[in-house]
């Protein structure tokens, strides 16, 4: 099994906003809300490769994105400090996946198998589109199958093994 | 302008026909098509129907809450990839 990071970023600092020490946030992430559950939150500067903990003093959204204001950045040039850092959560914060639920961190790299035990290649990627998301997986000879994630066709994903099992309908692969 | 009411929803004959095909023999096949613009009628429920969005075809798992509803709007023609394997993006098997 892959090693799971400590941190998850859902995301990342773009611009100030104002001159009381509140910045922009562009979250990077499906649930937004969970920015105003949390107390404290972690930047990360990947500039000197720090991570610090900082308390959030109020969260307002602004169309796609929210504006932040920590405790103890109450000016401009202190805020400007943070740009460009991302916002990251601790792992064990993250709250508990659904059954039929995985991170796509955690599948991206899975070795895809059919259930006769064919290899059909590696998951590159995740579409997630309006009906089903969707898996790209690559062969070996970089050929691209897109393989629906419905119950029907994806029969198990095993991380502890590192594979997807599908049974194929005809016509997918 | 709403489509009249008088002509019925369009369906693609050709992916109909096939579909009604796959229905009679009870048989499941990804069917490939380009009628983007073909209402999904309640024949449709439960095949899988790949969608081309002008490069690809997109696997898309047909339910009874897509009866309605154009092929075409579950198959979208641009793709965001700004912020691809990062995040705590989560993906569901349904």
């Amino acid at each position: 099994m892959k090693l799971r990071p400590d941190f998850i970023t859902i995301g990342a600092v773009t611009r100030v906003h104002g001159v009381r020490g509140e910045v922009i946030v562009s979250p990077i992430t499906d649930d937004v809300q969970q920015f105003f559950r949390f107390q404290k939150i972690y930047l990360y500067s990947s500039s000197n490769g720090r991570r610090k903990t900082v308390d959030i003093e109020c969260v307002k959204r602004k169309k796609n994105l929210l504006i932040i204001k920590f405790k103890n950045i109450d000016d401009r040039n202190q805020a400007q400090e943070l740009k460009g850092a991302l916002v990251e959560k601790q792992f064990d914060d993250a709250e508990a996946l659904a059954d039929d639920e995985y991170y796509v961190f955690d599948l991206i790299g899975l070795t895809v198998k059919t259930v006769d035990d064919h290899i059909v290649g590696k998951l590159r990627d995740v579409l997630s589109l309006p009906a089903n998301d969707v898996y790209v997986v690559f062969d070996e000879q970089n050929r691209e199958y897109l393989i629906p994630a419905i119950k029907d066709i994806i029969k198990s994903i095993d991380l502890e093994r590192q594979e997807i099992i599908i049974d194929p309908i005809e016509g997918l692969l | 302008m709403a489509r009249s009411i008088k002509k019925g929803p369009f369906v693609d004959s050709k992916l109909l026909k096939k579909i009604q095909g796959l229905n009679e023999i009870n048989q499941k096949k990804v069917v490939k098509t380009w009628a983007r613009r073909s209402t999904i009628t309640p024949e449709f429920v439960g095949h899988t129907v790949a969608i081309h969005n002008g490069n690809k075809f997109i696997p898309v798992f047909i339910n009874e809450n897509m009866v309605g509803h154009k092929l075409g709007e579950f198959s979208p023609t641009r793709t965001f990839r700004g912020h691809a394997g990062k995040g705590d993006r989560k993906s569901r098997v349904k």
